[in-house]
């Protein structure tokens, strides 16, 4: 075990070194003032402390509404920060123990024959006798391929337009939420509140905001296609903002033991600062809060689409359908944004991974 | 949440200022949108034929809340809002209970077998993937009932948190409990019941934060697709002027509120169910 151990600490680099061997110094750099440290200190021997400093906070990922992603594969999101190196170790450690070629291809192969498997059972039929369905209500699969083929030029059409209201909405929508979080950073005392505001406005379903939104933009333009896409932007930007706001407001506060200090010391002003520390530490939040908004934005378009009131678009396209009980043209479209969805994130994930590549 | 943004000034000095003045200063940013909401209203109202159906005075609708003219079967605006929100909030409740167990068993079995782990992951990335809101009506044709479209939609999206946020909890087990535990002896009973279990619980609440709002969601949008009650059938229906636009505003303001509470009471439980993690949560500001 300590062997193994040892390799992974060495793999993870310097940081882990610096908290294992120095906890206390550690502990003292991070939170001088903090009295739950102290109450730690009284109930703990150090070792427990190093504990709580190497444990991602479960409590803070909270709002960014991501941290599955984020703390299920520890090495990613916050590289710069100190115990998701320590993560990285784990996970290093738990892949290194058995080395052997067949657990890497397991990786892929398991989940490959899960997915087979469900294919086959799907296509055979078994899956409806299972759900207790018939071939209607879920045709198989080679049928939505085919249906899928028969409408690409339709379907395309209405792809353009979800894609044009979910990823503006996800641009609007970050851009302000990076604006609050600036904002809050600036000025903590009233920019908190703004920040505990968004964050409340997170909670609200979608469906209460669509229908609202399309009501408040009827004057927009006199072109109903116009007007609902405006509604449906507004909607998108809306969802999209909190988890934006809360995360960039974690990468630009929460910095390095000591950073701000040395810039302090060279004497750099605010935008300095801002540019060189709080930008660059900013940049995996952001990265935290794009993995949370794609698919949200993808999502919450189509949710907009139907109170819209223009009919175009995927979401609103499933919906006619199966309101006209056409049930495998529906499945069509879901196939279609369950694609969109995927081929966004795995656009995201390829910029995350070359944006993000010093820093692993 | 705002215990959170607490904790992230607990890492600077004057923090006692700060938690002081606390409350004041979201009063005033809800003071402050509440006026933004008045200013819109005067102006609505001045320059549209019906500005209730855009944006009405808050006071206006307070005043159809505690009114006692009755809007449909003999009901007032309140009571066709909560009658039907029990229903809603009954099933949104079902599936949520459903999901949270769902999704707890399955991080436990992901933790406890590798195997199972590498089959369910990359499943549990794309579930995220899919538009399940937007499948509402598949659903609600393959289990043929509203009732039991919107407990399985809800027990859906409650799952994906739940399961991702409890595997997270499990992987976030340091390495030298592990050994501690070997050490001790302890079988793998032991190790789960008195270590990888209470470790896993601040993980859990936050998935149970995520998706209580969501399992509501959930609730509502089903109902917009099909009538015979629920606050998103009289929200679709009202819309359409079957009945006061007032119960309208009424529905949306009512889940507003329902969402934020909801995520609210997830708090309120997790701290009464494990008031020893508080010391926690103020000290991982690493």
């Amino acid at each position: 075990m300590n062997k193994y151990r040892l390799e992974s600490a060495s793999a993870a680099g310097l940081e882990t070194c610096f908290d294992a061997k120095q906890p206390v110094q550690a502990r003292l750099a991070v939170a001088p003032e903090s009295p739950s440290v102290k109450a730690m200190e009284n109930k703990n021997p150090a070792s427990e402390s190093l504990t709580m400093l190497n444990k991602p906070a479960p409590a803070e990922q909270l709002l960014s509404a991501q941290p599955p992603l984020a703390a299920a594969r520890p090495a990613e999101p916050a590289a710069s920060r100190p115990e998701s190196r320590s993560g990285a170790a784990a996970a290093q450690f738990k892949l290194k123990a058995p080395s052997d070629w067949w657990v890497k291809a397991s990786t892929f192969v398991y989940p490959l024959l899960f997915g087979i498997l469900i294919y086959v059972l799907w296509q055979s039929g078994l899956l409806h006798k299972m759900l207790g369905t018939d071939d209607f209500t879920l045709p198989a699969p080679s049928r939505i391929v085919r249906i899928m083929q028969d409408n690409s030029g339709k379907i395309w059409a209405n792809v353009i337009t979800t894609l044009q209201a979910a990823l503006s909405g996800l641009l609007f929508g970050s851009l302000l939420g990076f604006l609050t979080a600036f904002l809050a950073m600036r000025f903590p005392r009233w920019g908190s509140g703004g920040l505990t505001l968004v964050s409340a406005f997170n909670a609200i379903p979608i469906i209460a905001l669509a229908p609202v939104i399309t009501n408040w933009t009827k004057d927009v333009s006199s072109d109903a296609a116009t007007r609902s896409m405006v509604a449906k932007i507004l909607v998108v930007t809306l969802v999209c903002m909190a988890s934006m706001s809360v995360n960039a407001y974690r990468g630009l506060t929460e910095l390095k033991p000591f950073s701000l200090d040395l810039m302090h010391s060279y004497g750099s002003g605010r935008g300095v600062e801002f540019i060189k520390l709080r930008l660059p530490n900013c940049v995996p939040y952001i990265f935290i809060a794009l993995k949370v908004g794609v698919p949200t934005s993808v999502i919450s378009a189509m949710i907009a689409e139907y109170f819209a009131e223009f009919i175009t678009g995927v979401g609103r396209q499933i919906r006619e359908n199966i309101v006209l009980a056409q049930y495998p043209t529906a499945w069509a479209y879901i196939m279609t944004a369950c694609l969109m969805g995927i081929v966004l994130y795995a656009i995201l994930i390829s910029v995350e991974t070359v944006a993000l590549r010093h820093r692993r | 949440m705002k215990k959170q943004l607490k904790s992230q000034y607990q890492a600077k000095p004057g923090i006692k200022s700060l938690k002081q003045s606390k409350w004041p200063v979201t009063l005033v940013w809800v003071a402050g949108l509440i006026l933004i909401w008045e200013l819109a209203a005067i102006e609505v109202a001045q320059t549209k034929r019906t500005p209730q159906n855009i944006l009405p005075h808050l006071y206006q609708i307070l005043a159809a809340a505690f009114s006692g003219k009755k809007v449909t079967n003999n009901l007032t605006a309140t009571q066709v809002v909560l009658i039907n929100a029990a229903s809603t909030l009954l099933r949104a409740g079902e599936g949520f209970i459903m999901g949270v167990a769902f999704g707890y068993l399955l991080a436990l079995l992901m933790s406890l077998s590798k195997i199972a782990e590498k089959i369910a992951f990359p499943y549990l990335m794309l579930i995220q993937m899919i538009p399940i809101l937007g499948m509402a009506p598949i659903v609600l044709s393959i289990t043929g009932d509203i009732n039991r479209s919107r407990i399985v939609i809800a027990a859906i999206l409650t799952f994906y948190p739940i399961a991702a946020n409890c595997l997270a909890g499990f992987k976030a087990v340091e390495p030298q409990k592990h050994e501690l535990m070997y050490s001790y002896g302890a079988n793998k009973f032991q190790l789960y019941t008195k270590t990888m279990i209470p470790a896993t619980w601040p993980y859990f609440f936050t998935g149970l934060k995520i998706s209580a709002p969501l399992a509501i969601t959930a609730s509502i949008l089903v109902d917009t697709l099909q009538g015979g009650g629920g606050l998103g059938s009289m929200l679709s229906q009202s819309l359409k002027h079957a009945m006061s636009i007032y119960v309208f505003w009424l529905i949306i303001f009512f889940i507003a509120f329902i969402g934020m509470f909801s995520f609210y009471l997830m708090g309120v439980l997790e701290a009464v169910l494990c008031p020893y993690r508080k010391w926690e949560k103020g000290g991982n500001e690493a």
